[in-house]
């Protein structure tokens, strides 16, 4: 081994045993050996004598060492043998979790399956849940976690006005993102800033996917030939309305009133409802949740009140609902993907739900036309965090509202992803019929079918911001728009 | 099938250490040790395995040619390769050439044809189609190995080995075989028919794989995220990152790479220690040198050996005058660079410390360390022609790359700090520290002053044996739970 240029060989210190190879006397002719002065031996005897001792004692931690090593192995292997303690479902990560492969030639040969193998053995392992605890405590000791930025992607520039041609809204664009189709893989949040205790997720605007969104909106208006009044309501998310400019600008996020600004302008036969103006009105009310990418109810209550004024019809004042309910303990996606921050965990959500005042009664239809009446339009969540599905009790493909006090014939047929949910409870008392379509599960009548067959009047596009850049979301849309 | 994963710790390894540790004979735990070789090795595709058998095959038959053809040594002792009779010196070296060209070209075949065919198309819009050939894991190591093992025959260094199985076991060990280091077949060719179970070896494998370990799980994957979020590959959003974003970044890097690398090395020779194989160091604290020429003595050891024995010194080396000697540097650092990887920017990388190593080799006197404020200078000066080179090595697309060069020193128009950098330097305010101090020899230090320290006190000596014992087992749970924390995986939307 090279001598180090400063004397000290760090390797050979870490691979000796200092007391095996001890071939100087010990240091200081003032201290000798004690083993010498009471054993009578000499001095070199004693030394020799010790160093026998050391070395016994040294091959003993060996084999402690040894056994302990070999024990800690077996332990994990044994628990991982214990297949009927293997979970199947995480509740903090809200998936089911990896399954064990299926054996064909295909994949053993190209290694698909041994590679899925050692991910279900990973990812099922029966102590995950607390482990994975350690490694987040661990993790959140690397520093000082006050303030967490994860940005993934950059947004476009927008421009002041739309192109000038036809956007064909089918045709997609290399420049695109968010391809990722919906569950059951789930969607990531792919750009997020944490300041204590409020998360936000950020907007990245991408002008090929919010062109194609604005052509398919127009399509669905076309489509419809003048049967039914679409309206199309663009969310922004919560730092829009709640975080400082400078703060969100520094961080590369997109500016949402130009973004919608330059989305609705692309629009033609589709009356937009702006609502940033009136959110920020308001933006001391709690909004937006902190620990969730959604808004509460309160935000989704003064989108429908723009809504309302666009239709030139009264909304139902705040002050007319009697039950309300607040759902404490809310830890949602953005507390999950930023791997439960303690300043999170400490400081959650709550859900504030109002009952609509003529009906709770709704009826939901899956992806496969399966039917649920258990659901209320709101409920209580007692089972899980997940307090946001106390709108609707989910997301389901399709669902009905009859209100037995309206007798107009008044209908709305409201589009929506994830955040039309916490809006939905409001249309109920301004209207005899709502029908809800979550666009990116339904696949059983595109959308000329449903208002003729239903005799729709009022169309309602409700899409957060997000969704008006991801490309996957706006084909689900084409997809049922048709 | 990799070191740093739940399934190899708590499945493989165990089982593989309690059946090769309990087998009586060297030749029973040979068995062991080479069926969990391959099982380890076929579990990225058993087609794979085929490779692995199929060169060492070749390489097999090659080495036992070239002994069978070599004449028996003269009455002093001496081989007989120099003064031996022109065919079969011929056939000796027509054996070892074809032997060569079917491993390199295989080797090169897999790591290459892609990238060529990719550059070709690009300027001559020809070939029209790009085969993608997944290249083989662990391919660049074993066949480096395998070509030491016939040149060493060939130089009458080693005595071929007559069992395949032995030599398969050599070349696909699981231990070395993916990630290194590049075990030379002279330095084990012992070992593999004799070894001796010692409990003082396996415990210090114990502590070796539980740092190599350690450094992976803890350190290592932490800062490989860091990077990959600040500094990606794709060069998202590079050209608008403040200057200390990409400098956290590219450090961050830095210190994966080191961390990474010197892990699976660490892990390699500790599962030896604990199997009686005893493998050369591949790292000494590259980021301690005082210069270029001291970094590559400390960085991937086993390569830069293998390079200037078998490919060096064969071409003279610096013995054909001091043109030739940097034309024969040229060859062997443009070789370096690609073999880490197929891409300009790899041979750009090995170009690069090539023009450092002429420049030191010419005007520094690395014999003499000059005085202690010029010393630190030097180290200070190798640290951060080092992190330029890493710059180099990570980007494969050259644009990219200018960017976050440029960047380093806001010339993309890009600020020199921003939130995401104050909140990059925060949120690692502790973990940079601790993963500097794993690049240096502290630990080390610390453990060799201790012990000192418990030769004259001998209340520290039941301190030090508890903590010998215990540190390497704490470090084996914190790394296992940091695995674990890999798979959380939060997703947004569910139906109920």
């Amino acid at each position: 081994m090279e001598e180090h240029p400063n004397g000290f060989d760090p390797i050979a210190a870490l691979l000796q045993d200092p007391k095996q190879n001890e071939t100087k006397p010990s240091p200081g002719p003032d201290k000798p050996a004690p083993e010498a002065e009471s054993s009578g031996l000499s001095p070199w005897r004693a030394f020799q004598s010790r160093t026998d001792y050391t070395q016994k004692e040294n091959r003993r931690d060996c084999g402690i060492k040894l056994l302990a090593f070999f024990g800690v192995l077996i332990l994990g292997f044994v628990i991982g043998c214990l297949w009927f303690l293997r979970p199947a479902f995480s509740e903090a990560e809200k998936r089911d979790l990896s399954a064990y492969p299926e054996l064909t030639w295909n994949s053993f040969i190209s290694g698909e399956y041994t590679k899925a193998v050692s991910g279900w053995y990973a990812d099922t392992y029966p102590l995950r849940e607390p482990m994975i605890r350690v490694s987040q405590t661990l993790g959140a000791m690397h520093g000082i976690q006050t303030t967490l930025v994860k940005i993934n992607e950059r947004g476009d520039e927008i421009p002041d006005e739309p192109n000038a041609g036809p956007i064909d809204p089918d045709k997609v664009l290399e420049s695109e993102t968010g391809g990722e189709p919906v569950s059951p893989g789930g969607q990531t949040i792919n750009n997020l800033y944490v300041s204590g205790n409020t998360a936000y997720e950020l907007y990245m605007f991408n002008k090929a996917t919010s062109d194609r969104y604005a052509a398919a909106l127009n399509r669905a208006a076309a489509s419809l030939n003048g049967k039914a009044a679409v309206y199309d309501l663009l969310v922004p998310l919560s730092y829009s309305v709640n975080l400082d400019p400078a703060v969100w600008k520094s961080l590369g996020a997109s500016d949402a009133e130009a973004a919608m600004n330059y989305i609705y302008k692309g629009l033609s036969g589709v009356t937009s409802v702006p609502i940033l103006d009136t959110l920020k009105e308001h933006r001391s009310e709690y909004l937006y949740f902190r620990t969730d990418h959604h808004w509460n109810a309160y935000g989704a209550y003064y989108a429908y009140v723009c809504f309302m004024q666009k239709l030139g019809l009264a909304p139902t004042p705040l002050s007319a609902y009697t039950d309300v309910r607040k759902l404490d303990g809310f830890l949602g996606t953005l507390y999950a993907d930023a791997g439960r921050p303690a300043a999170l965990e400490q400081d959650p959500d709550t859900a504030t739900v109002f009952r609509p005042i003529s009906t709770n009664d709704i009826v939901h239809y899956d992806g496969d036309g399966a039917k649920y009446t258990t659901y209320g339009i709101v409920n209580g969540v007692s089972k899980s965090t997940n307090k946001y599905l106390a709108y609707l009790g989910g997301d389901f493909a399709y669902s009905e509202i009859h209100n037995p006090n309206k007798h107009d014939g008044s209908s709305v047929l409201l589009v929506k992803e994830s955040f039309g949910n916490a809006l939905a409870p409001f249309l109920v008392d301004s209207f005899e019929y709502v029908y809800i379509v979550d666009y990116r599960y339904y696949t059983q009548m595109t959308l000329s079918q449903l208002v003729t067959e239903k005799q729709i009047g009022t169309v309602l596009f409700v899409n957060n911001l997000v969704a008006t850049s991801a490309s996957a979301r706006v084909n689900e849309l084409l997809r049922f728009i048709g | 099938m990799v070191f740093a994963d739940l399934l190899f710790i708590f499945l493989f390894l165990t089982l593989c250490l309690i059946l090769s540790t309990a087998m009586p004979t060297n030749r029973a735990k040979n068995v062991v040790l080479l069926v969990f070789s391959l099982v380890f090795y076929a579990w990225s595709g058993p087609w794979l395995l085929i490779l692995l058998c199929g060169m060492t095959l070749v390489c097999y038959l090659g080495a036992l040619r070239i002994e069978a053809v070599r004449p028996a040594p003269s009455p002093d002792g001496a081989p007989a390769t120099a003064s031996a009779p022109d065919p079969s010196r011929k056939v000796m070296r027509l054996t070892l050439i074809l032997t060569l060209v079917i491993c390199l070209g295989t080797l090169a075949f897999f790591k290459y044809t892609s990238f060529l065919c990719g550059e070709m198309n690009r300027l001559f819009s020809w070939p029209s189609r790009i085969p993608d050939i997944i290249l083989p894991i662990g391919i660049s190591f074993y066949t480096f190995q395998l070509i030491s093992y016939v040149v060493d025959v060939y130089r009458g260094q080693v005595p071929a080995q007559r069992k395949y199985h032995l030599l398969l076991l050599y070349a696909g060990l699981f231990h070395q075989c993916i990630a290194g280091p590049i075990v030379r077949y002279s330095d084990v060719c012992r070992e593999l028919t004799d070894r001796e179970f010692k409990v003082t070896d396996f415990s210090r494998g114990v502590t070796r794989f539980a740092i190599g370990l350690g450094k992976k799980a803890l350190l290592a994957n932490a800062l490989g995220a860091i990077a990959d979020s600040l500094v990606p590959t794709s060069g998202t959003g590079l050209s608008s990152a403040s200057a200390v974003t990409l400098f956290v970044g590219s450090l961050a890097y830095m210190l994966q790479i080191y961390l990474d690398f010197s892990a699976y090395s660490d892990m390699a020779i500790g599962m030896g220690l604990m199997s009686g194989f005893h493998y050369l160091e591949n790292f000494r604290y590259p980021y301690m040198a005082d210069s270029i020429t001291d970094f590559w003595r400390r960085w991937h050891i086993s390569l830069s050996s293998f390079f200037r024995d078998y490919v060096y010194i064969p071409l003279g080396g610096n013995r054909k005058g001091v043109p030739r000697q940097y034309l024969n540097l040229l060859i062997v650092w443009a070789l370096t660079g690609i073999w880490h990887g197929a891409g300009w920017n790899f041979l750009l990388w090995g170009l690069y410390f090539f023009v450092i190593l002429c420049i030191e080799k010419r005007f520094v006197d690395l014999k003499h360390p000059p005085a202690t404020p010029f010393y630190i200078l030097r180290r200070a000066v190798t640290l951060i022609l080092v992190f330029f080179g890493w710059i180099l090595f990570r980007y494969p697309d050259m644009a990219v790359m200018g960017t976050v060069l440029r960047g380093l020193f806001c010339l993309n128009g890009n600020p020199f700090a921003d939130l995401t950098a104050g909140a990059a330097i925060l949120n690692n305010l502790f973990l940079f520290p601790v993963a500097v101090a794993a690049c240096t020899p502290l630990v080390p230090f610390l453990h060799d002053r201790l012990h000192t320290l418990a030769r004259t006190r001998m209340g520290l000596r039941p301190v030090l044996r508890v903590l010998s014992v215990a540190l390497p087992l704490v470090l084996i749970f914190l790394s296992v739970f940091s695995l674990a924390g890999l798979n959380y995986n939060p997703f947004l939307y569910t139906q109920f």
